[in-house]
Parts: C-alpha cells; structure tokens; sequence
C-alpha cells in the first residue's frame, strides 16, 4: 500500500476486511469528510469527535433529523466504478484513491477546498468526459481529484499502445479563465508556453518534489530558456524528474511531432541524449552547478530519471485524446532510443462541463 | 579562441574536473553492470563527455591532450553506432565519430566510419521528410567527402532538408553541402564557403555565456581538417578553429 498525503493525525491500517483511516483534526477543512472512492469500494466511517462537539451535534439533531448527509451502501452498489462521496458532519475533508485491493493514495484536499464555498460543494462540477471517453488502453480507470489553484477532474491510466507502458494523467479544467490567469504570463495568448511550465513547477511541488530547475521557479519571460522546462527532486526516492512542458492550440494528442527540433544534430526533446546535452549546456552557461549536473546525469545512466511530459490542451472541443498510437519504432515516443517519456499528464482547458449534485 | 574572463576561467576549471569525474565513475558503473540506458545512449553521452574534455584541452593549449580525448569521443561514438537499434537514428553517431576522427588524426576510423555511413545509405533508404532524414544526409555526405564519392542523391537530399530548417539551422547543412560539393567538383571555393557557414552557424548557435562553445567549433575545425587533407588551403581565420590543431592533423591524412 502507497500512502502519499496522510493527515498529520491520521491512522491507517490494512485489516482483513479492508483498511482502517482515523482521520485526525483538519482545522483548514469546510464542515465535512468527503471520500472519494471507486464504486467496487466498501467504506464504512466512524466519527470520532470531542464531547462538547458531540453535545453540540446531538442539539443540533435534535433540531434538524438530518444531520449527517451521508450515502449509504446502497447508494454506493448501484454505481459501481463511479465516484462516490461519503459525506459526514465533520469540518474534515480527505481523498483515498483506489486501484482494485490497493489504496493508491489518501491525501487532504486544502488547497482546492479553500477556495471552494459551501455552494460549489452542493453543485461541484465535473468534467463532461467520463473514464471511458478518455482514450487511454488501462486495466484499471482510476478517478479521483487532483488540488492545484484551479480545480480538476482526474482520470488516470495507463497508455499501453506504445512499446513501453506510459502512466497517463488525464486532467479536465473547470475553470480555464482562473487556470488561464494564474499561469499564462500573457493569458491572451498562450503561445508561449508559460502556462504548461508553470503548471508543471506547480505539480512537482504538489508531489512534495523538489525544484531544481529553473530555480525558484518561472519568471516572466523564462519561457524560452534552453532545455527541460523544469527538473525535480524527489527527495524521498532519490528520482530526478525531467519535464517538458507543451501547450497546444489544436487537438493534437502526445506524439513524436511535439518533440522534434530544427537542430541538425538534434534528438527530439526530452530524449536521454537530448537531456544530457541540456544539462551540459546549462552548466558551461553556469545557470546548474556541476555537482547537480553530475547528480542528474548519473541518475539518468542508472535508471533514477523520469521522463515527463505535461501536455497542456486549449481547443473548444475536448477530443479526450491521451497519447498517439505510433507508426513505427522510430516514432514511438517510449521507445528509449527515441525519447522514452515514462509519464504523461494531459490538461484539457475546455473540457465540457457538467454539473452534477451532490445530493 | 576567445579570452574568458576570470570567473568563466573557473567555470571552465570546475567543469573540466567534473566532466573527467563523471566518465570514469560513469565508466566504471558500467562495468559493474548498474547502468540502465542503453549501450548506444550512454556510450553516446560518454562521447560527449570525451569531446568536451578535448575542447578543454585545446584551451589549455594541450593539443596531445586534445588529441587523445578526441579519439575517445571517437571510439564511443563508434560503439554507440555499433549498438543503435535504429539504422537512421545512428547516422549522428557516425557523424559524429567523422568529426572527432578528424579532431583525433585518426584515419582508420574515419574511414571506417564514412564506408559505414555509405553502407546505410545503400541499405537504408530515407526521405526528406523522415524524423531522421537531417542526420542521415548529412552523414551521408560527409562520410562521401571524406571517401571521395559524394553521391547525388546525398546532396540532392541535404539540399531538401537544409531549405526546411530555420535560421542558424540551415547554415549547418549548407556548411556540409557546400564542403562536399567542393571536395566532388575540386572547387577551393565551396570548401571555404562551407566552412565559413559552419563557423556562421556556431557564432548564431551558441550561447554568449557559454564557456566550452567559446573556445571552439567542433565542426568547423573538422571540416577545415578535411579540406587540408584533401590538399586544399582554404584561407580561414576563426577565433573558433584552433589553427594548432589543424596544421598537427592535416598531415596525419592522406585521404
């Protein structure tokens, strides 16, 4: 079992029935637990609260009958593979993320939930595609929320077309105009890239990854600097990340085309050759040490590298289009003698909305 | 070759240490087994460790020195060729194992490379447009300047690629063609020309900040290599071609 974010006071157990969660204290939370589970999942809760708070609810039943607007098992059943929420009446908020038996993640919604009120939980907005028009080949559809400063809806995969399997993350924005104006430099016009590099620095640091480049992340105008777009740490595995960040004006999927470069000794963008090159040409300017240039450039030859794309879509009609199937083994983009991109995280701006209650 | 100013001078001092550390650790890695990239990759980016070393060494005034890392980049230029699972991607290699041949003295290689470089022309074929149509024209064409047999379709190739390509770009290609086409038709004048395209190219290409790219034009320098050992005396004065070197290869050649 994976756990990535765990509430500070939370306690989570694998039984034989399943897991155990105790969810501790949340005082940045908006009034309840909402877990977000896979239909084929069976949660049940306790609520664990103190006695003046239970004094406090059990007034306040008394009053109201309808106290706790949770969904029952039932509820759950009659969807199977949909996303359900548990809702409970605790000033607490947690996501668990499944993938069959195993809890892929389990992590605290803050920072898209502070910027929710009480009506955006009654009618959240989901993405008008669903897992099956995304068109990623999985085992396993994976729905679950991803918090960043705009909100999204997640689906996540794997492309398995390719000769090497992709982990694929498929995001719908509901808001492009917020999405648009927090990471465009110039959010009339996205040419220049700005916003996929900022939104990538942005998802590193959500992972709890650590920025290696551009150091202290995008300013104005770094847009056109040489090399990856950005570069992580993750301190926890050791693991460089390499990102290469596009955006996109036409319904273009993930393929060959979006890496080639007019060099003439040039291998596409993002490829081992083409990383080893950046990182040398961004120490010989200076702007990478070459402690940190020697440390990426070993975790590239012994395997302790990814290779990520963040691919960030803005047409007026969402295609739900991942990665393309490749012709050959020359234009496979897994294939490590071409490029050999481990990951991939789609971001769809005008995914169609639709707006679905709660209750 | 451009005066660096003190603190490139230590950039260029740290880096140096660095390079030489990161291949022999990366070198003995391999030999315990604990690298993961594919031969043809990692021994492409030990290449490029051994070039740069070569370049630094030309600074310091070492044309030995020079000569001895060039012929490294050499040999693992040829083992990742050697090992490339896709014919046309590794047309570069084998480009650049010409290139650094020549920066080497070297001229076994070069020959051997260049008739490698012909037998993938002959087996595989390419067009214009092909993901990797840029590297195999021009491997092609330089591989037939170093053997005396420029063929047609090569340039006819490179001309179609080089037409596409923007800006400094299109000075590469027109620096190979330009040089073969000179060397087919025993024209001193293209051969000059190609090499000023290239030295164009480098000036445009380059980052001002950029310590390694300052002290010399890989390609540039090899190319006027191969024209003097073609038995041409192309009048070339480039703060990127270190002369040192050029008159110390030209008569290692008898091409």
């Amino acid at each position: 079992m994976y756990i990535d974010h765990v509430l500070a006071t939370a306690v989570v157990a694998e039984t034989s029935e399943g897991y155990d969660v105790v969810i501790g204290e949340n005082p940045n939370g908006d009034g309840h637990i909402a877990l977000y589970i896979l239909g084929s999942t069976i949660i049940g809760a306790t609520s664990v609260e103190t006695v003046e708070d239970t004094i406090e609810r059990e007034k306040q039943e008394d009053t109201d009958q309808d106290g706790s607007d949770k969904i029952g098992e039932d509820d759950i059943d009659e969807a199977p593979g949909q996303e359900q929420r548990w809702r409970l009446s605790e000033r607490q908020k947690l996501w668990i993320r499944t993938i069959g038996d195993f809890v892929l993640n389990l992590y605290k919604a803050s920072n898209i939930y502070d910027q929710y009120s009480d009506d955006d939980d009654e009618n959240d907005s989901q993405c008008g595609l669903n897992a099956t028009g995304i068109d990623m080949v999985v085992d396993k559809q994976v729905t679950g929320r991803f918090s960043a400063s705009s909100t999204y809806t997640l689906f996540g995969g794997e492309y398995q077309k390719t000769k090497n399997n992709v982990a694929t993350d498929y995001y719908c924005v509901h808001d492009r105009s917020t999405f648009v104006q927090t990471y465009a430099d110039d959010p009339t016009d996205l040419t220049d890239g700005s916003a996929g590099e900022r939104v990538s620095v942005e998802l590193m640091e959500e992972r709890g990854y650590e920025i290696v480049w551009p150091e202290g992340g995008f300013d104005e105008g770094d847009a056109s600097e040489i090399g990856p777009d950005v570069i992580a740490y993750d301190e926890n595995t050791g693991e460089y990340v390499v990102v290469e960040a596009k955006t996109t004006g036409s319904t273009d999927a993930v393929g060959i085309s979006l890496f080639r470069t007019d060099a003439y000794d040039g291998d596409p963008q993002l490829s081992e050759e083409w990383i080893r090159n950046s990182i040398r040409r961004l120490e010989e300017r200076g702007r990478l040490d070459s402690v940190t240039a020697g440390n990426i450039r070993r975790s590239l030859e012994t395997g302790s590298l990814q290779q990520k794309v963040v691919f960030v879509r803005d047409v007026d009609s969402a295609t739900g289009r991942t990665l393309t199937s490749p012709r050959s083994e020359s234009t496979d983009i897994t294939n490590e003698t071409v490029i050999g991109v481990d990951s991939v995280t789609i971001t769809e701006l005008q995914a169609e909305d639709e707006d679905v209650n709660d209750d | 070759m451009t005066e660096l100013n003190p603190e490139q001078e230590k950039r260029l001092k740290r880096i140096q240490q660095s390079r030489r550390k990161n291949a022999e650790e990366l070198e003995d890695l391999h030999q315990q087994g604990e690298i993961e990239t594919t031969d043809s990759s990692f021994f492409s980016g030990l290449a490029g460790d051994y070039q740069d070393l070569g370049v630094f060494a030309i600074y310091h005034g070492d044309i030995g020195a020079a000569q001895t890392s060039f012929n490294e980049a050499m040999s693992y230029y040829q083992r990742s060729s050697d090992k490339d699972s896709i014919p046309l991607h590794s047309a570069r290699q084998r480009m650049q194992g010409m290139y650094t041949a020549l920066l080497a003295g070297e001229e076994a290689t070069l020959s051997n490379l260049a008739e490698s470089m012909r037998a993938l022309a002959a087996e595989e074929d390419c067009d214009p447009t092909d993901q990797w149509a840029d590297r195999y024209f021009l491997g092609w064409c330089l591989a037939g300047a170093v053997l005396d047999a420029v063929d047609d379709a090569a340039l006819a190739g490179l001309e179609t690629v080089s037409d596409e390509k923007p800006g400094a770009h299109a000075h590469y290609g027109q620096a190979v063609l330009s040089t073969a086409r000179g060397i087919r038709d025993d024209e001193p004048a293209a051969i000059q020309s190609g090499i000023e395209s290239m030295v164009t190219f480098h000036e445009q290409d380059m980052d001002a900040d950029n310590v390694v790219k300052q002290i010399m034009s890989v390609e540039a320098t090899a190319l006027t290599i191969l024209g003097r050992a073609k038995g041409y005396s192309p009048a070339i004065s480039s703060e990127f071609i270190p002369m040192d070197l050029v008159e110390a290869n030209a008569a290692s050649f008898h091409l």
